[in-house]
């Protein structure tokens, strides 16, 4: 038997080219090392009757109920097959940085990859948006599971080199967003935290549930570079600083880890989840994050 | 002339630069980063852009400052006092004063303090800038002034100076030295003045001389015209053995045919034990034994040497010690005449049938002499004093109460015969007419009686039932006469115990007594604590005085009991009288040979110590007597002075000498090289504000030498802080990892 748990480390995924197979090889590999199913419970929470219109699928008629009242009751469960989540992909300038390893924006191409395959298998539906400054790539939802290759497709055309302005990406996207779904935003967050929430805050007015799922690349979170570097800002071409890392790295340190700190606490205020990811993680905390979500929708 | 003793390592201050070309090579060797948080990290820079730059600029001064200060290490800089400051300066006038008494030879390991001070001496006339000028004084008892302010246009001619400096056989000198010192340094023409002593900074010199206010006011004058007083102890660090023989003397007269003794006291310097030293004893030049002591830390010891003399004259002896760290103290000389006899002429001014019953009875029983005696004595009545008898005919005239002469030119001729160096004893009684005596005899001072007698005799004779008692007091123990005794517990306190019932009360005259011609060698125990024994030098001779009676008519002495002491008194005091002064021919080194010939001579010539003869010149009254002779000495050992006098002189003398011996000796006392402590000397001279430093000379190569005036271990003490305080700033600004 293949051993798919392996498909969850970035390095051993960075080696497969093909983004599909990748995100099929990264699930069944979660799956697989799961106890329990998340398949189960999924589809058979019951939520309500209705009454049966011609058109409908008979097998969905709640016997019980017809010989109770002779009517026909149309059993309607949880919008399971009916769920629509929404990636918001950043594609920006920052999400490229790398350091000889897997680019956050690719890390964040599996994220999507992967939970677009999970969704796309469990009959419901996804859709993709990559954005920078404004939005680049608009896939609508759709639950067909071929629709990965086209998810897949669009991540892999993008070439991240614009800067970010998330606020009016997502008060774009939301007024787009007719259903109510699970919008995922997965970047590296690099604009002003008041204007992140404010879109956040606009998607949850529309109520929408929201999972922030933060990529970040362990040197951004660690700092740990030592030989004098010129730096130069992805997103701001002409930002230049030519500093001694070692003399910078603990205010530096101060600085994003406020950032992330004022993040976070927005986030759980607006009831949103959000979830640190390094690209040096296994691909199942962002799966964890996902389904962990998907659960408590289930249940509500 | 700089502050540096390796000037040229101050070409490596360039290497200060190093930190900056460090940091600008490595601000061009940098890598770059495409950074996505640019965001957070411009924010963090503008933050900390102030106190960044303020470390860095911090770390990289710090940098600098640790090469420049491990620069100045190599370039060893010295201490600001000598230094010499820089070369922008005004001139200088360096007055070095060069300790070469014989102490500085002392060896304790492959430099004596003598060679490090000269060392020293050259590396300040080195360092001196061409329009300074260098005076050059040596110390010891004689010192020279070798170059007075010479100017430095030949810095080897001033350096040939000291390198002719040779250690001397005298003692420290501090206080000619300072005297000297104190002349050039008075000197108001010119300003800038240092003076550097380099010396071994000996105790008992140092310590001695700081106890003496003339010196230290002579110091304080000299500290008034310069602007640095320094003082450099070059002086031995450790205890190395050094022995001296501080003492060499004979035991009284030295007679023909007879077991002379003589005494050496070896003294031990150090204060460890010497262990078994051979001890040489030289006669004339010639080894005639060894003896072997061993003498304790600081301790002495005395070794007795026998030798029977067969040939009259001038003869020398010489005790030697193996080698040991210090040589100049380790012989010594002594110079003597060997006397066929002594001739004594003994004077009765009171004499009787019966037996004992004459004034001078006890003196020829005491005397006793045979053929064969060193005393050779003739009694006779004063009465019976004829012109043939001439008072040069004898070596000692005893007067024993004598009235008076006859004859009134035995007075001036008695005043002749002690002025040439004969020695008279006089004994008083009941025939002196003491105003008589004072008129005849004192003649104000200008006499032979050492003393007026103030009165008639006090107390009452011997055989009066009511006499009183004296005995003698306040004795002079340090007197040569009273040695016998004294060397003797129960003979000293006989001599203590003796009984005076009358004597003639004498008064030393105050004149007599502030020049010490005269002194007293015992007092009684009177009231009036009067003389008894007194003693005054008369030119060449000398002349004691007994102010009681040479028989039982007034004293004891002479009793069963107490005849043994004086047996002794006349014989200790008639050796005494011949004896010559010692300091005639043993003289201490640097002292001069001086000597004064009343009769016509034709030439004379000297040998200095290792070396043949050679003529001298002598002062004279346009050729006729009398004749000087006047020698310095400057080292120790025998100088031999042959004179020449013609035939016809020797005819009309008589017996005269035409060869002496000269022994000269070095001090024993500056053999003894304790050092004074740095505190102990900065104590003693404390009013003076003297700069004190040791030279600790650690490189023996020629080169430069190193010293504890440098700064180089504050620098060290200085670099070792800011590399720590560097290591720890860089790591508290996050330069390093942690």
């Amino acid at each position: 038997m293949e051993d798919y748990l392996k498909y969850l480390n970035p390095k051993v995924l960075n080696k497969i080219t093909n983004l599909e197979l990748k995100a099929r090889l990264i699930v069944e590999g979660y799956i697989s090392g799961l106890h329990k199913s998340p398949y189960h419970g999924f589809s058979v929470e019951f939520a309500q009757h209705r009454e049966y219109v011609p058109g409908d699928d008979i097998r969905h008629i709640d016997w019980k109920v017809y010989g109770k009242s002779n009517r026909y009751y149309i059993k309607e469960y949880e919008e399971e097959t009916n769920l629509v989540s929404y990636f918001l992909l950043d594609s920006s300038a920052s999400m490229r940085y790398s350091n000889d390893d897997m680019s956050k924006y690719d890390y964040a191409c599996h994220i999507v990859a992967s939970l677009s395959y999970l969704i796309l298998q469990q009959q419901d539906a996804a859709g993709l948006c990559i954005f920078d400054q404004e939005i680049r790539t608009l896939l609508p939802a759709s639950s067909n599971p071929a629709y990965i290759g086209d998810i897949a497709h669009q991540m892999a055309q993008v070439d991240p080199v614009e800067k970010t302005s998330i606020d009016v990406v997502i008060k774009d996207i939301a007024g787009r967003l007719k259903k109510r779904g699970l919008v995922v935003i997965v970047s590296d967050l690099f604009d002003d935290v008041s204007k992140i929430l404010e879109g956040i805050r606009h998607l949850r007015h529309r109520r929408h549930d929201v999972i922030v799922l933060h990529i970040l690349h362990p040197d951004e979170l660690h700092f740990p570079l030592q030989r004098l570097t010129m730096f130069e800002g992805l997103e701001e071409i002409d930002s230049k600083l030519l500093v001694n890392p070692r003399a910078i790295q603990s205010a530096y340190l101060k600085e994003i880890q406020n950032f992330i700190s004022e993040l976070k606490s927005g986030c759980i205020a607006h009831r949103v989840d959000y979830v640190q990811v390094t690209t040096d993680q296994n691909l199942d905390v962002a799966l964890s994050a996902y389904l962990a979500n998907r659960g408590s929708r289930a249940r509500r | 002339m700089n502050f540096f003793i390796q000037p040229w390592f101050l070409t490596g201050l360039t290497a200060a630069s190093i930190p900056v070309i460090i940091h600008l090579i490595f601000r061009r060797r940098f890598q770059r980063v495409e950074w996505g948080a640019m965001k957070f990290l411009l924010a963090a820079y503008q933050s900390n852009k102030t106190s960044l730059l303020v470390e860095h600029i911090l770390l990289l001064i710090l940098r600098i400052l640790i090469i420049i200060l491990l620069v100045l290490i190599f370039a060893r800089p010295i201490a600001g006092d000598i230094a010499l400051f820089s070369d922008s300066r005004s001139t200088e006038h360096f007055i070095l004063v060069v300790d070469n008494s014989y102490s500085m030879g002392v060896r304790d390991g492959n430099q004596s303090p003598f060679e490090k001070a000269k060392k020293q001496a050259r590396n300040i006339i080195k360092n001196a800038q061409i329009k300074d000028s260098i005076t050059i004084i040596t110390m010891n008892e004689k010192p020279r002034v070798l170059t007075s302010f010479a100017t430095i246009l030949d810095t080897g001619k001033i350096i040939g100076h000291i390198d002719e400096i040779k250690l001397s056989h005298q003692a420290t000198g501090l206080f000619e030295t300072m005297d000297i010192l104190k002349e050039q340094a008075s000197k108001k023409e010119y300003l800038n003045k240092k003076v550097f002593i380099l010396t071994d900074c000996q105790k008992g010199p140092w310590l001695g001389a700081s106890k003496d206010q003339s010196f230290l006011a002579t110091l304080k004058e000299i500290r008034k015209e310069v602007r640095l007083f320094s003082l450099f102890d070059v002086g031995v660090t450790s205890d190395p053995l050094n022995l001296a023989v501080s003492d060499l003397e004979a035991d009284g007269v030295i007679g023909l045919n007879t077991l002379a003794r003589f005494v050496a006291t070896i003294q031990n310097f150090s204060p460890k034990e010497s262990g078994e030293m051979a001890i040489h004893f030289y006669v004339d030049g010639n080894k005639q034994s060894t003896e072997y002591v061993s003498v304790l830390g600081g301790e002495r010891q005395r070794v007795a040497f026998f030798y029977n003399f067969v040939a009259t004259g001038p003869h020398n002896v010489m005790v030697e010690i193996d080698a040991d760290s210090l040589a100049q103290d380790n012989k010594r000389y002594l110079s003597f005449d060997v006397l066929q006899n002594i001739k004594t002429l003994v004077l009765d001014g009171d004499i009787q049938e019966e037996a004992f019953g004459s004034e001078t009875d006890y003196i020829t029983a005491a005397i006793g002499a045979t053929p064969k005696s060193l005393i050779q004595m003739e009694v006779m009545s004063v009465a019976d004093l004829s012109s043939d008898i001439q008072f040069s005919q004898y070596n000692v005239i005893i007067l024993a109460n004598v009235q008076t002469f006859a004859d009134e030119e035995r007075f001036l001729e008695l005043e002749e015969f002690a002025r040439k160096g004969g020695g008279i004893l006089f004994f008083l009684g009941e025939k002196v007419p003491y105003k008589y005596y004072n008129s005849e005899f004192f003649k104000e001072g200008l006499g032979v009686l050492p003393a007026p007698i103030e009165a008639e005799a006090i107390g009452k004779a011997s055989d009066k039932e009511d006499k009183t008692v004296f005995t003698f007091d306040n004795i002079d123990e340090t007197h040569p006469v009273l040695k016998y005794f004294v060397e003797n517990k129960t003979l000293l306190e006989d001599f203590r115990r003796c009984l005076t019932y009358k004597f003639f009360p004498v008064q030393i005259d105050a004149l007599d007594k502030e020049e010490k011609r005269v002194s007293v060698i015992a007092h009684y125990d009177d009231p009036g604590k009067h003389p008894a024994i007194l003693e005054k030098n008369y030119e060449r001779g000398k002349v004691v005085l007994f102010t009681s009676t040479a028989d039982r008519a007034w004293n004891n002495y002479n009793s069963d009991q107490f005849g043994h002491v004086f047996l002794i008194m006349v014989h200790e005091f008639i050796q005494y009288l011949v004896i010559r002064p010692i300091h005639e021919s043993n003289i201490r080194v640097g002292l001069p040979i001086l000597k004064t010939f009343d009769f016509y001579i034709q030439g004379a010539e000297i040998a200095q110590p290792g070396e043949s003869f050679s003529p001298i010149g002598l002062q004279s009254n346009n050729g006729a007597a009398p004749f000087r002779l006047k020698e310095d000495t400057f080292v120790s050992g025998i100088y031999k002075l042959n004179l020449d006098i013609p035939l016809q002189v020797r005819e009309e003398q008589g017996e005269i000498a035409s060869e002496y011996i000269f022994a000269v000796n070095v001090d024993p006392t500056e053999g003894d090289i304790t050092r004074a402590t740095k505190q102990e000397i900065l104590n003693a001279l404390k009013d003076i504000n003297i700069h004190y430093s040791t030279r600790l000379q650690k490189n023996q190569s020629g080169g430069t030498s190193t010293s504890d005036v440098e700064y180089w271990k504050p620098i060290l003490i200085l670099l070792l802080i800011l590399n720590g305080l560097e290591t720890f700033l860089a790591m508290w600004f996050g330069r390093y990892d942690r």
